[in-house]
């Protein structure tokens, strides 16, 4: 009985263990930009289904491409291949939209511009010049801008663009095929390079030059889904996790250099290639050490770790607004696919060449976004298609627009690389203490597999130590110096502990930051 | 490993262990459980109200509350339902939830199966104890399974975190989580009528209702009780209960809702609306000691017995089941002595376990039908559905279970569609053994089966393999007519080319007017498709269920289109009976290669089918003979032609139908698009214009002249017809093609020189000369008419320098051609005719 006791007593109220994290409440990010749906509708039939149908009321609003005409209309191409001039899509709520067919019998377009007194387009096979001669504001000349491009008839040789740069250059970028069988194969590269069975300059980005030729660029793509060039008239793309291909990506277009899908160096030694002398694609490795083996090869401007950043990015778009969408001004806006989102993307220049990072941005879009544009109001406009894949969201396809409502969202605004860590800008003023505790941030580094497999798990994953954080005078950067940063490897921060002045949470605690480069 | 070497680690076990036990033996509990007695849905449904036989409830209990864990029993139909694993309890569970749980289980879970097994201990001893076990399980540490994103499927980041509780209200309102249990009272409903039986039980008194028989269609449905969920669980642990509840709790008690991680996560944010903070075990320092007295304890008092952790020993059994007596005191049907598990049963419940204890038969269910009841009840499949059940022994079937007047509410057709009780319903059971093909019956508790009645909101649970063993084993044999399943052929013969033609017609006659086939209907229809049907239902039930459909299935929409057993079709196969219904099965059987029923083919056409009324329709695709940069045009005059705008030429042209552009406008895999139309010509492939010596024999392959070629697109004239331009070398060439009254089509060519060219290249030796025609077997006769491969060709307008008898036939290798040299002027015109 004694014993019993004195058992008992050693442990009476000298245990507890519970903890509670605080995950508090975070703004919402509707709260800072709002969506009003243009127009959505819901497919009778799932995204994937063979016997896919679109609604039976309306237009089928799966929407490809969009340009802006003017201040007011909005033209978009639509994947069943027509574009359609759109009036009244800034009204609030946009219940008298306007829709004029402008052209038809298009062969899936997946892009649209209004360039030189044109629409431009890029079908299947060719990259079209859409013109309304006699002023009735429907399309009778259909001329071919470009072609040259194969089309094995594969489903999965898409063409996308075109987007304009800086030198007047129309970038087309081409799927690669998935698959080829029979007939598809014999339109193949004859006798290709290291055996890779491709039409020719698939998974090559194109240029149509201001004199009117087709040059093949850049190589080395997937499914590059998105292009888009920045403040400084540079383009890029998007690529999309798949086999050859990590994880999303961002890079920049430049002659010469070669991305990731292996199959694209089917077309090297076709006249007029950029990319000459590979003999052996290293396989299974490293990306740090498949850049070593592959000089062609270079690395994206930004990786978009899966699912944290998306799972298939889309449209590029510039924030051209000067301010107009929120403090974003001169980022891009990626869209994203399968999460229904938006993501966004601030880019800096290191030993000349562009990296950067990516965060979250607004979720919650209706269905897939496929295309961005940014109106006149500097709203943002994103065009809906999920058929063929799936994605979040109750709609099928449509236009929803994102407007910034004024009020300034507590984020990460810039992640620039530094010697020995990151700046980060914040879009407000800091609470010194939480911003100035190394403990209100963690970062993480890993690198992906160059294989051919579907994909690559994060690898080589490594904790970092935040050594100290010091903020300006301004209360608005912080100085984030770290140990053990790694060239070529993503940087993942969370920056979970770092209030505002006025005690907000970030609305997105994380950030993605591709160190390809420390700067010197 | 605990910090703790294995011997001294030993030695407090045992120390624990005695301790305990020393403290507990001979006492008797001082107070029972208080709270609800635990709850098994087809006990309360069934047994509270008479429906089942007392042994038979006590089979029911002895399984649900896992008797034999302890008990030792070899007897399948007493196997126990278990509790969840604890594995990975740590990162589950809220610490401050355990220790309540573990404290008083039925006030933290009203209702719950697990028994006190602390009763009767003085609080210190219970606090001792909770403190020993919580420490234990704060060592029960299983990350979380990564969930797979793919293009099908989206995750989120942390998308635990990204629920919608608005979202997850409206799902758990109508996928079927209300089958089980509580709906929120005000959670807004479907506003679908009552049926006629429904309006009739709302205005009968409960004696009337006996006599009429609907006092089970009247009761209220008790509610699996869900217990605290916000003090229990973390928005990500319950997501992912949600979302994989077998790898939680291998019952199937809680079956898999097919849910995605976005629903799952939908879902756990409505559940736990108003959690504020998210608490798990937590890490902090625990002596080592009290983790490894934990883990003895939870051997010592059975936790073992039911629930899976690591790092344990065996479990402790107890007195094996065919020992036990019920008549001794203290036992955990009543008055357990402390240490004994108490559930705190109510009187009906110990009477029922007691008779199943007395009984002492191994097998209580020797029928299949009884079989498949007792596993029924132990799934709860009544809460969805109903199914005719001998409730006893030498008594008639009765129809039981179904989601019961107050829930019906909740079940919702997609749309808003109203197609009655049988389109929002979970479908009765009755008979369902003699319906379903084996294979169908496996599939459909499978989780990548695909959902088969699309348009219910309520979504048919996976189970576990295990769990439905017995009812895909047993259904067959309790629901079959005949001594053996009838064949095919037994039932329909052998089918042939009138049969399926007869279905054909027969479907539809009547049977579009509410299904779908391979994914097509009639505008409005909302209804099962019939494609695959026969690989799924019995052929026998099949036609039983087609001849009298209401004989099958009580109140069912489908109507006998043979009344009187006689057919509404008399005019198709002499009227037989047993003929349409063959020809009806295997025209169905074969439904991939048939072609639609005429009125789903008419609504097709209307929205898919391209119809040239007023001007030529443009469509670019991929076609066969045209290629994958294929321009098909069509005609209001109903003559048609594909153009390749890779190799430049005219590829085949119709007459009738123009094209079904559905595959290009909308499907992912861009079949090619294919003429609907008859009297299908095919040109020769080869380029269009060459540039020859004086008499040169050899036409030159496109290979060879393609990078003299260059496609530039198409100008639509007034008339809305293209009019292709290309180059050729140094010259501009615009072609245009035409229908010529109702016989064939006119090509039509400008061809000038260009002045300059920046490539410079522009001078070729020889002379431009066009291929007006090819083919076999070419007859010239006269100069400028020429038969062959099926077509009249005539050149009707040569430039004026030629004359039409310049035009000579090239014989070559695999064909002949007809060619039209044009001599180097700057500008001339040409007009071909081809009629067939």
């Amino acid at each position: 009985m004694v014993m019993r006791k004195a058992f008992f007593l050693l442990f009476v109220g000298s245990f507890c263990c519970t903890f509670g994290s605080n995950t508090g409440v975070a703004a919402d990010e509707q709260d800072f930009y709002r969506m009003i749906s243009v127009a959505t509708s819901k497919a009778p039939t799932e995204s994937r289904s063979k016997n896919w149908k679109p609604s039976p009321e309306g237009l089928p609003l799966e929407i490809s491409g969009m340009t802006f005409l003017d201040d007011k209309r909005l033209a978009v191409a639509i994947r069943k291949g027509e574009i359609w001039i759109l009036d009244g899509v800034y009204d609030e709520p946009a219940t008298n939209v306007t829709y004029k067919r402008f052209a038809n019998a298009l062969h899936e377009p997946l892009g649209l511009l209004q360039h030189n007194g044109g629409l431009y387009t890029a079908q299947r096979s060719e990259l079209t010049r859409l013109c309304d001669v006699d002023g009735d504001d429907v399309a009778d000349e259909y001329l071919t801008a470009a072609k040259g491009w194969v089309v094995t008839g594969n489903y999965h040789e898409y063409a996308f663009g075109p987007k304009l740069d800086a030198k007047g250059n129309l970038w087309v970028t081409l799927n690669i095929g998935m698959g080829l069988k029979g007939e598809q194969l014999q339109r193949a590269v004859p006798d290709p390079p290291m055996g890779y069975r491709q039409g020719r300059w698939r998974g090559w980005g194109m240029v149509l030059t201001p004199e009117g030729k087709l040059v093949p660029m850049c190589a080395g793509m997937r499914s590059p889904a998105g292009l888009g060039a920045n403040a400084a008239g540079d383009m890029f793309y998007t690529d999309q996790q798949g086999n050859w291909v990590a994880t999303n990506s961002l890079h920049h277009l430049r002659p010469g250099v070669f991305f990731h899908h292996a199959e694209a160096l089917a077309s090297m030694n076709e006249p007029g290639s950029t990319i000459q002398g590979v003999e052996k694609v290293p396989a299974g490795v490293p990306i740090p050490e498949a850049m070593k083996r592959f000089p062609q090869l270079r690395p994206p401007a930004v990786w978009f770790p899966y699912k944290r950043a998306g799972q298939s990015p889309t449209d590029i778009m510039l924030d051209a607004s000067g301010g107009k969408f929120g403090p974003f001004a001169g980022q891009f806006f990626v869209g994203e696919f399968t999460q229904a989102g938006v993501n966004r993307v601030f880019l800096e220049k290191v030993g000349g060449e562009y990296q950067g990072a990516c965060f979250p941005f607004r979720s919650g879009f209706a269905s897939a976004v496929l295309r961005l544009a940014q109106g006149a109001d500097g709203s943002m406009f994103a065009g809906l298609t999920n058929r063929g894949w799936s994605s979040l969201g109750n709609a099928s396809y449509g236009l929803q627009r994102l407007v910034w409502t004024g009020k300034t969202p507590f984020e990460i605004q810039e992640m620039r690389a530094t010697r020995d860590g990151f700046e980060l800008l914040f879009t407000l003023p800091v609470d010194p203490e939480s911003a100035t505790d190394p403990v209100s941030y963690a970062m993480q580094s890993h690198t992906y597999l160059y294989h051919a497999a579907y994909g690559s798990d994060e690898i080589q994953k490594q904790n970092l130590s935040i050594r100290s954080a010091t903020l300006s005078d301004d209360r608005r950067r912080v100085r984030l110096v770290i140990d053990g940063l790694r060239e070529l490897f993503v940087h993942a921060l969370e920056a979970d502990g770092v209030r505002s002045a006025d005690g907000q949470k970030l609305l997105h605690p994380d950030a993605y930051y591709t160190l390809n480069r420390k700067p010197d | 490993m605990s910090a703790v070497p294995f011997g001294q680690s030993r030695l407090i076990t045992i120390r624990c262990t005695a301790v305990l036990l020393f403290s507990i033996s001979g006492m008797i509990a001082s107070h029972a459980q208080t709270g609800l007695p635990p709850f098994v849905a087809g006990f309360e449904r069934f047994t509270r109200h008479g429906d089942l036989g007392t042994a038979e409830s006590g089979e029911l209990l002895v399984a649900e509350l896992s008797c034999v864990s302890c008990h030792a029993s070899g007897n399948p139909a007493l196997s126990p339902k278990r509790g969840p694993t604890l594995a990975g309890a740590a990162n589950r569970f809220s610490s401050q939830w355990l220790r309540e749980y573990l404290a008083s289980p039925t006030s933290q879970k009203p209702g719950t199966t697990m028994p006190h097994m602390l009763a009767g201990l003085d609080p210190e001893q219970q606090q001792a104890a909770i403190n020993r076990l919580v420490a234990f399980l704060g060592t029960q540490k299983k990350p979380f399974e990564t969930v797979r994103a793919t293009g099908a499927v989206a995750v989120l980041h942390e998308f635990w975190n990204q629920g919608d509780a608005d979202r997850g209200r409206d799902l758990y309102h109508t996928t079927g989580c209300v089958a089980c249990h509580e709906p929120d009272p005000d959670q807004g409903t479907s506003r679908t009528k009552p049926s006629a039986v429904d309006e009739m039980i709302n205005q009968l008194d409960p004696e009337e209702l006996q006599e009429l028989g609907l006092h089970r269609a009247a009761r209220r449905v008790d509610s699996v009780p869900h217990g605290d969920l916000v003090a229990k669980y973390t928005r990500r642990s319950l997501t992912m209960f949600l979302l994989r509840p077998e790898s939680f709790r291998s019952g199937s008690r809680m079956p898999n809702m097919r849910l995605t991680p976005s629903e799952a996560a939908d879902i756990a944010a409505h559940l736990l609306v108003g959690k504020v903070t998210e608490s798990g075990m937590g890490e902090s320092a625990v002596d080592p000691r009290m983790i490894e007295e934990g883990r003895a304890l939870f051997v010592e008092l059975q936790c073992r017995n039911c629930h899976e952790v690591t790092g344990v020993a065996a479990p402790r059994m107890v007195m094996p089941w065919d020992r036990l007596d019920p008549r001794k005191d203290n036992t955990c049907l009543a008055d357990p002595a402390v240490g004994m598990p108490d559930y705190g049963l109510d009187a009906l419940q110990i009477e029922a376990i007691t008779a199943r204890i007395r009984t002492r038969e191994s097998n209580l269910q020797s029928l299949p039908g009884q079989q498949v009841h007792g596993q029924m009840l132990k799934l709860n499949c009544y809460a969805c559905h109903q199914r005719k059940t001998v409730l006893s022994q030498g008594g008639t079937a009765e129809l039981i279970g179904g989601v019961g007047r107050y829930r019906k509410a909740y079940f919702e057709m997609v749309d808003q569609v109203d197609l009655g009780d049988e389109g929002r319903l979970p479908p009765p059971l009755t008979g369902v053994g003699n319906k379903l093909q084996s294979k169908v019956l496996k599939s459909v508790f499978e989780q990548r089966t695909p959902a088969y009645r699309r348009h219910m909101k309520a979504r048919m649970p996976a189970y576990q393999a295990q769990a439905v063993q017995k009812l895909i084993e047993k259904l067959p044999d309790a629901d079959r007519k005949s001594e053996k399943q009838k064949s095919e052929s037994a039932v329909f013969g052998k089918p042939n080319a009138g049969l399926l033609s007869a279905g054909h017609e027969l479907s539809g006659t009547g049977c579009v007017e509410c299904h779908h086939y391979r994914g097509e209907s009639l505008p409005g229809v909302i209804g099962i498709d019939l494609a695959g049907i026969t690989t799924r239902v019995r052929p026998e039930w099949f036609h039983d269920f087609v001849i009298d459909p209401g004989a099958l299935k009580n109140r069912t929409r489908m109507p006998t289109f043979f009344p009187d057993g006689k057919s509404s079709r008399p005019d198709l196969l002499e009227g037989d009976v047993e003929d349409q219904v063959a020809a009806l099965w295997f025209y169905l059987k074969d439904l991939a290669n048939q072609p639609l029923p005429e009125k789903i083919e008419k609504v097709r056409s209307q929205n898919y089918e391209l119809r040239p009324k007023e001007r030529p329709v443009v469509l670019r695709s991929f076609m066969r003979a045209a290629g994958t940069h294929a321009i098909a045009v069509g005609f209001p005059e109903q003559i048609h032609y594909s153009f390749d705008a890779e190799k430049i030429q005219l590829t085949s042209a119709w007459k009738g139908r123009f094209l079904d552009a559905r595959g290009t406008w909308f499907e992912r895999f861009t079949p090619p698009a294919e003429p609907l139309g008859e009297s299908l010509v095919q040109f020769a492939s080869g380029p269009p214009f060459a540039v020859l010596e004086e008499n040169e024999a050899v036409w030159p392959e496109w290979g060879s002249l393609k990078e003299m070629y260059l496609f530039q697109g198409y100008r639509l004239d007034d008339k809305g017809v293209p009019v292709f331009q290309y180059r050729f070398g140094k010259w501009q060439i615009q072609e245009r093609i035409e229908p010529v009254g109702q016989d064939g089509l006119r090509r039509h060519w400008e061809i000038q020189t260009r002045q300059s060219d920046a490539d410079g290249n522009l001078e070729a030796s020889g002379s431009l000369n066009l291929c007006i025609h090819q083919g076999r077997d070419l007859i010239r006769h006269s100069p400028n008419i020429l038969r062959g491969g099926g077509l009249q060709v005539t050149v009707v307008s040569v430039p004026q320098a030629e004359t039409r008898s310049d035009a000579r036939i090239v014989k070559g290798e695999k064909t002949d051609r007809w060619i039209l040299p044009l001599s180097s002027d700057d500008q001339c015109t040409i007009a071909v005719e081809y009629k067939w």
